[in-house]
């Protein structure tokens, strides 16, 4: 366009981008900024209230010989991975025999997306009464067929189980919503040509609808992924990362470190490999979704 | 065109005008804020006083009341970065990395005399810094164990001095309990953070040694661990899975003959007939000796960033007074902290089966020396202990180890000296 | 004669719908029982499942004076309100600017992942830098703290989806303004905006939603005046358990306008949530 010449109009383009540059600015780069520089110095309040000297890479090094970051790390990945898988599978499923226009299941789309939209506080809430050992529903009911419930997120074994089915609960909407989109721009002649072929219900899914959904599955895993990596706020509502460190995934680490025991630095250093990492996998989830959607839609 | 935008953007400041005024104070000569915890109870109390306080002063009382987890985080932020929102503030041990920054109370203290009353002990039991006295006691509880005295008095049993004795007791006890139906102990296991009570209560070694390192004492911390291995065989066989509120509703369902616990937690519920089947029957026990019981204290202090620290202490002496000792445990079942509360004729033949006790328990307790750190990694070693991963050995090995490597708070030290914590 | 065929596709189309349905329903419904039911109720044993009274007393409690829950929801209702106007406006305008500028300059495009970096960055790291800065400009306990807390993170996402929308509009609209003499300002109001109305709705309703539900910024700003309703939430957990009542009473009111937003709003939804990767 006219774009190169033209110094008015470069320099309006420029003053709408202004305020937003300097609110990122303020708020946003200051901060990540300030804590990339203190992650390479040595900070603990406990021993002193300024940041002392520079320490290289040791932050990072001690994160790396930290067997409670380790095993951070690990129950970061088992909720990462069952979470996320969980909900694709669950969300693809509902999906798929929601699709339809007439009136109820256009209901029950809209009763499906509900847990997305509420406060995670309120997730919180709940959750803890349904799943109270003692007085919460889920008990009662095993009650009722004569099993006793174990003491869901106070008990070691249970709670990463149970921390997990909350955020399944809360997130296959959107896996939902997100195949829905994806199902609706399945081309008709798609439909037809199966038609035509005489291919049934398990077919079509098998050979139409499977294979040109996969590029929208890629996104679902995309933002789910990084998403259960970043999960902070349904494990602070329920279980703090307790008991003991069997939900303490890496933001919640993270926390502990910065907020609780105030090793600043420390808690920079691991936040900045929990960034890193996740920009990766977000960044070569993104390339292959390109590709394979490419590859499956054409051009 | 353009009008409308003047229009948009007068409205946007008008906006943005009321946004900002919208948390505005009104500067008053004198107006203090206080924080503590959201628990309906302290900040129930505060409300309470804060009326008549601001008439009889003229000082105005902010009363800020955060959930625990939040209380502690914004309070310490608070002070890390000097900004003075909270003029007085509550909170516990956990603040031993921040104790520089309030303000030493010792001026006050003997001005007004304050601390006179007090159960025996408890002006040192409250965190000090460099010498000096920060803290003032509110709130008390320690762990402790309630129990049925009228199964103890049917199967003529009296409940033991020493640990030594309530080993030897224990099968006693259990048959007392197989007969009822009920098991012999029950505690919140399922309440990770909560195992280092069963530690404390027996352990009477140091938490830190001469060279000012966490360590523990290892002779010592392995009879403690082989106790409490003996005394885990004696739980309901579930307890790994109760909550403390799970833990408590056991008790008052007459399924334990005894509970380890928080005895603020469950008191006023096993005094209610709607809530408890143990109305009556039930006692405080005094906790056997060696060990030192863990003692949760809400502390006040008032923070080096306020700018109005004497109308601080005239609301935190308005606070913690005898008068409202007796008032905020009628009304809202807070601890005393006054011994004459403790002797309250009225109280004393009420609470016979309670207050002599809790009063014994109270005076023995004390907070461990631990920073946050030192004491999470403890809580789960003991977790795996409890679990049966752990040798008594593999305990001890393991904590030292960690702990060699946690910084022990200046503050921290202090304290424990005072309560002789310290290797001698 | 009628025939009735149910086919088994259907049957078992029944059973999940309905099943998924029961699954998202019975927590709220939990949730609204725990909120009318007595005391007493939930201390039996075992514990009543449906009310032997229905009492309004956590919500009347909530919405008297003591309860200053309408100061707490008249914050939220400001701040979300702000933080989507802002965010909207900036972002938008911003978006604009990057989607013109990317086409000729590469080095915007760079700005617009840095913009997206953003996203992936563990919030809990800010607090303590926020809160500081907070404090320097004078904001703590400010409703303008939160504002600007929850604008720098819903604009850098309504930028990004913002971009998908204005790449999408057609060379030949924007030149048909610059023939007529009108600048960038006319043009913007006057003819891109209308074209991509639906894509500011989606903005709106996705940092709507992100405003009213954040909790752990703004809890680290605020401390008496500038309480949001999220904060208030956790305000009934204390460490000898939780008053289950009032919780439970307040959480629904929290959560009642985010369902009736999500009623009317769910076609943009779609776009909203996946940065526009998704168009629904």
């Amino acid at each position: 366009m006219l774009l190169k010449k033209n110094w008015q109009e470069k320099r309006t383009l420029f003053t709408f981008l202004l305020p937003a540059i300097l609110i990122l600015l303020v708020s946003q780069a200051y901060p990540i900024l300030y804590s990339l520089s203190i992650s390479f110095r040595q900070w603990a309040l406990a021993e002193s209230l300024k940041p002392k000297g520079f320490v290289g890479f040791n932050n990072y090094i001690k994160a790396f010989k930290d067997p409670i970051f380790l095993n951070a790390i690990r129950i970061s990945f088992v909720f990462c991975i069952v979470a996320t898988s969980f909900e694709i599978i669950l969300g693809f499923i509902i999906a798929y025999f929601t699709v339809g226009e007439n009136f109820f299941l256009r209901l029950s789309r809209t009763i499906l997306i509900l847990p997305m939209v509420i406060a995670p506080v309120a997730n919180g809430t709940i959750w803890r009464m349904m799943l109270n050992s003692q007085s919460g529903l889920i008990n009662q009911l095993l009650r009722f067929i004569g099993i006793q419930g174990p003491n869901w997120l106070g008990a070691p074994g249970s709670a990463l189980f149970s921390v997990i089915a909350i955020d399944i609960w809360q997130w296959t909407p959107f896996a939902m919503v997100v195949f829905l989109a994806g199902f609706s721009i399945i081309p008709n002649e798609l439909y037809d040509a199966a038609k035509v072929d005489g291919a049934g219900r398990l077919k079509t899914l098998r050979y139409i609808i499977i294979p040109y959904i996969i590029p929208i599955g890629f996104i679902v895993l995309l933002f789910r992924l990084v998403d259960t990596l970043l999960v902070i706020d349904a494990i602070y509502t329920t279980t703090f990362g307790g008991p003991g460190f069997s939900t303490n995934v890496i933001t919640l680490f993270i926390y502990w470190q910065a907020l609780r025991y105030f090793n600043i630095s420390y808690a920079s250093a691991t936040s900045w490999i929990l960034s890193i990492f996740t920009l990766l996998i977000a960044l070569s989830l993104m390339r292959f979704q390109k590709r394979v959607q490419t590859k499956m839609w054409g051009a | 065109m353009k009008r409308v935008w003047y229009v948009v953007i007068a409205l946007t400041l008008i906006f943005c005008i009321n946004v900002y005024g919208g948390g505005k104070k009104e500067e008053v000569p004198a107006a203090i804020t206080f924080s503590l915890m959201a628990a309906g109870t302290y900040d129930k109390a505060a409300e309470d006083i804060k009326a008549a306080f601001e008439k009889e002063t003229g000082i105005q009382v902010t009363i800020a009341a955060f959930p625990w987890a939040t209380l502690r985080q914004n309070n310490t932020t608070d002070l890390l970065t000097g900004s003075g929102q909270y003029d007085v503030m509550s909170g516990s041990y956990y603040l031993a990395d921040v104790y520089e920054h309030f303000i030493s109370l010792e001026d006050y203290i003997k001005k007004s005399g304050f601390g006179k009353g007090l159960l025996s002990g408890f002006m040192d039991k409250c965190e000090h810094f460099n010498g000096n006295q920060i803290g003032l006691p509110y709130g008390p509880d320690a762990y402790g164990m309630l129990y049925r005295k009228d199964l103890f008095d049917k199967g003529e049993l009296t409940w033991p001095k020493t640990w030594d004795e309530f080993m030897v007791l224990l099968p006693k006890m259990k048959g007392i309990a197989d007969a009822n139906g009920m098991a012999t102990v029950v505690f919140s296991g399922g309440a990770p953070e909560q195992a280092p009570c069963l530690f404390f209560d027996k352990y009477d070694g140091y938490f830190i040694t001469r060279g000012g390192k966490y360590q523990l004492e290892k002779d010592k911390s392995i009879a403690v661990l082989n106790a409490n291995k003996e005394l885990l065989k004696y739980m309901a066989s579930d307890f790994m899975g109760l909550s403390i509120d799970d833990a408590n509703a056991r008790f008052l369902d007459e399924k334990a003959l005894i509970i380890i616990c928080w005895p603020s937690f469950i008191v006023a519920a096993a005094d209610n007939p709607q809530k408890s089947k143990v109305v009556g029957k039930w006692a405080l026990g005094k906790s056997p000796t060696p060990g030192r019981p863990w003692l949760s204290l809400w502390q006040i202090y008032i923070s080096k960033y306020s700018k109005n620290p004497d109308a601080s202490w005239q609301w935190a002496a308005a606070y913690i007074n005898e008068e409202n000792d007796v008032r905020f445990f009628k009304q809202y079942g807070i601890g005393p902290v006054f011994e004459s509360t403790y002797k309250n004729p009225e109280f004393v033949s009420k609470y016979s089966y309670y207050f002599p006790s809790q009063a014994y328990n109270l005076t023995r307790a004390v907070n461990p020396p631990l920073s946050g750190e030192a004491q999470d990694y403890f809580a789960s070693v003991l977790g795996e202990f409890g679990l049966g991963k752990l040798s008594e050995q593999g305990v001890v090995d393991k904590v030292n180890a960690k702990w060699a490597t946690i910084p022990v708070p200046t503050a921290m030290l202090e304290n424990a000296k005072l309560t002789g914590q310290v290797q001698k | 004669m009628l025939k009735v065929r149910i086919s088994y596709f259907n049957l078992l189309r029944f059973l999940i719908v309905f099943f998924a349905v029961l699954t998202v329903l019975v927590p709220f419904c939990y949730l609204f029982l725990n909120s009318i039911k007595l005391e007493r109720d939930f201390r039996t044993i075992p514990p009543k499942l449906i009310p032997s009274e229905i009492t309004f007393e956590y919500y009347r409690e909530a919405f008297s004076k003591s309860g200053k829950i309408s100061n707490y929801l008249m914050n939220s209702v400001l701040v979300t309100s702000a933080v989507v106007l802002i965010s909207v406006f900036i972002g938008s305008l911003a978006a604009y600017s990057l989607s013109r500028f990317r086409k000729v300059y590469r080095f915007f495009s760079l700005i617009v992942y840095v913009i997206l970096l953003v996203r992936f960055y563990p919030k809990v790291v800010m607090i303590i830098p926020y809160f500081i800065l907070m404090k320097n400009l004078m904001l703590l306990d400010r409703l303008l703290a939160v504002i600007i807390a929850h604008v720098s993170i819903g604009m850098p996402f309504v930028v990004w989806l913002m971009i998908g929308f204005f790449d999408e509009i057609p060379k030949e609209l924007e030149e048909s303004g610059m023939i007529d003499g009108c600048g960038p300002w006319k043009r913007f109001i006057k003819i891109i905006l209308p074209v991509t109305l639906p894509g500011i709705a989606t903005a709106a309703i996705m940092t709507a939603i992100l405003s009213w539900n954040e909790f752990l910024i703004a809890s680290s700003v605020v401390s008496v005046n500038a309480k949001t309703l999220p904060i208030l939430i956790s305000g009934y957990i204390s460490d000898k358990g939780i008053n289950w009542g009032p919780m439970s009473a307040v959480s629904s009111v929290v959560i009642l306008p985010m369902f009736l937003f999500a009623l009317f709003t769910q076609k943009y939804l779609v776009r909203g949530l996946t940065f526009g990767a998704v168009k629904g």
